[in-house]
């Protein structure tokens, strides 16, 4: 692999992982309330 | 900011529009207020339709001081300048009927207590009328001041071109899309203007019908701020390629083009938030002080973005409403810096990635949603299947920051494509379905093992189809 194809798959591995960290994050923040005045 | 304008030309453009988009939005928070029997929001509707009736003075007095003005330029005829007159005069008288109307229901309501069904339903029938009437207006006004609308250019003139990736630069856009942009750039500044008032006052009066109204607003003008940004790129290329058009320079367009950029984000931070508090309020019953204020606080912010958005926008080809010189360098902005970037494949790829991933979140909720809608998960109810809306929007979110990064790369050849017209026009009805997911009563008391209302199938039925053509129109683009 050239530097060129490197930087990339790092760059998408750490993008991806970024935003499947935000996308938990929010879900767990907008149902924790939901969840405690639904049990 | 510039707000205040400074020729009566350029307080014309701005109020002018008022009673024509303006109300359409006025229109809908009415006809919500009538649907949804809200005696509070129907008083501040009908109060709202007096001050637009009101606008009707300096409208008419703005618009005659501009006529020796607008008479110098180029191209305006005595008849164009005639036409947009006489319609705008009737335009107007029937404004001010429209607004007598809604003033004295106003009053009578207040008097006795109660409204009046065939008042509130004439206010209603007047005002669709003035609709009418200010649409054809407007359309003779905007005639008068882009003469640009008018020019054919090789692309329109010569249909069956190959698109795609196999159209060369200088083969021009079509200047549909300059006149597409030109309407469409309006709805979510104005919209952002009523669905702030309505919201101020809902939180004033502590009216939630009012309040959930001005969320839906607000998500509507983040939806709408995606067709009116991509629009504005064609534009671009309709106004500079192959040629400039006389007085319009890239160094201003490209001053556009920044401010625009920021507002499409605070529009989409805007209509995210207002939307996470309407789902929160299905489940809570109430709304969070906090939340809306934060919504407040985003609203707030891209008003001032779109309003020096649209006065940079403005400049590029109204030289009667010009004061301050224009910028010269059209590689001074971060727009033309953004391109040289994403145009490089390490960071194209990335953001590629983030735009597929968007789409299975999107295209996974809309399946789970239809599963249910279509009976086939028939033993869950509808508030379980409503939980997973969040993500859905968050790939959306994720497909406007990428998509709209993505576009950049390489404007000319996404907006001259025959597949990405129709991608954009799906994303703006899938975008809109959500909110019937999110809004309807019946669906929502849809419990286990009962049968989803029709509305609902048909809906679920065209959003689907909609986020199918999406993904289809998004692979298709570099082919046809």
């Amino acid at each position: 692999m050239d530097t060129t194809s490197v930087i990339i798959s790092v760059t998408t591995i750490v993008l991806s992982l970024l935003v499947l960290g935000i996308v938990f994050t929010v879900m767990r923040c907008l149902n924790k309330e939901v969840d405690k005045t639904n049990r | 900011m510039h707000v205040i304008p400074e020729s009566w030309p350029h307080l014309h453009i701005l109020v002018s529009l008022f009673p024509l988009v303006g109300l359409l939005f006025v229109l809908g928070f009415y006809t919500t207020s009538i649907v949804t029997n809200n005696d509070g929001l129907k008083r501040i509707c009908l109060l709202v339709l007096v001050g637009l009736g009101v606008l009707s003075i300096p409208i008419y007095i703005s618009g005659m001081s501009s006529i020796m003005s607008v008479s110098e330029r180029a191209g305006v005829t005595e008849n164009l300048i005639n036409s947009h007159y006489n319609w705008s005069l009737y335009a107007l008288l029937i404004l001010l009927l429209s607004a007598g109307a809604a003033g004295y229901e106003w009053m009578r309501s207040g008097n006795r207590g109660r409204f009046s069904v065939n008042a509130l339903h004439l206010v209603l029938g007047l005002s669709l009328i003035t609709l009418f009437m200010m649409a054809t207006a407007g359309e003779t006004g905007w005639r008068i001041s882009h003469q640009e609308l008018a020019t054919v250019r090789a692309a329109t003139a010569a249909s069956g071109l190959p698109s795609g990736s196999d159209i060369p630069e200088g083969q021009g856009t079509p200047q549909a899309w300059s006149h597409f942009h030109i309407i469409l750039n309006h709805f979510p500044s104005i919209g952002l203007v009523i669905g702030l008032f309505f919201f101020v006052t809902a939180i004033v009066a502590d009216n939630d019908g009012m309040k959930r109204a001005s969320l839906v607003l607000f998500t509507i003008c983040g939806i709408l701020g995606v067709p009116t940004y991509v629009t504005g790129a064609s534009s671009m290329w309709a106004l500079t390629d192959p040629m400039p058009i006389q007085n319009v320079s890239q160094a201003a367009i490209n001053s556009h083009r920044d401010m625009a950029l920021w507002t499409l984000f605070g529009l989409a931070a805007t209509g995210v938030s207002a939307w996470i508090e309407l789902w929160r309020y299905r489940y809570l019953n109430r709304f969070s002080a906090r939340s809306l204020y934060v919504t407040l606080g985003f609203a707030l912010i891209t008003l001032a973005l779109i309003a020096e958005a649209g006065h940079r926008g403005g400049q590029i080809n109204h030289p009667e409403i010009r004061t301050d010189p224009l910028p010269t360098d059209p590689d001074a902005f971060l727009s033309p810096q953004i391109e040289l970037l994403i145009n490089n494949v390490q960071w194209f790829v990335p953001w590629q990635t983030i735009h597929f991933f968007g789409y299975c979140l999107i295209f996974g909720t809309v399946c789970a949603v239809v599963l249910r809608v279509f009976g086939i998960w028939k033993s869950m109810p509808f508030s379980a299947i409503h939980r997973l809306l969040p993500l859905g929007v968050m790939g959306v979110v994720m497909n406007v920051f990428s998509g709209m990064l993505m576009l950049l790369a390489d404007t000319f050849r996404y907006v001259n494509s025959n597949a990405f017209p129709p991608k954009m026009a799906f994303v703006v009805i899938g975008g809109c379905a959500v909110l019937y997911f999110s809004l309807s009563e019946k669906l929502w008391n849809t419990k286990a093992g009962e049968e989803a209302p029709m509305t609902a199938k048909w809906v679920a039925g065209i959003t689907l189809l909609a986020w199918c053509g999406v993904i289809a129109g998004g692979r298709l683009i570099p082919y046809v």
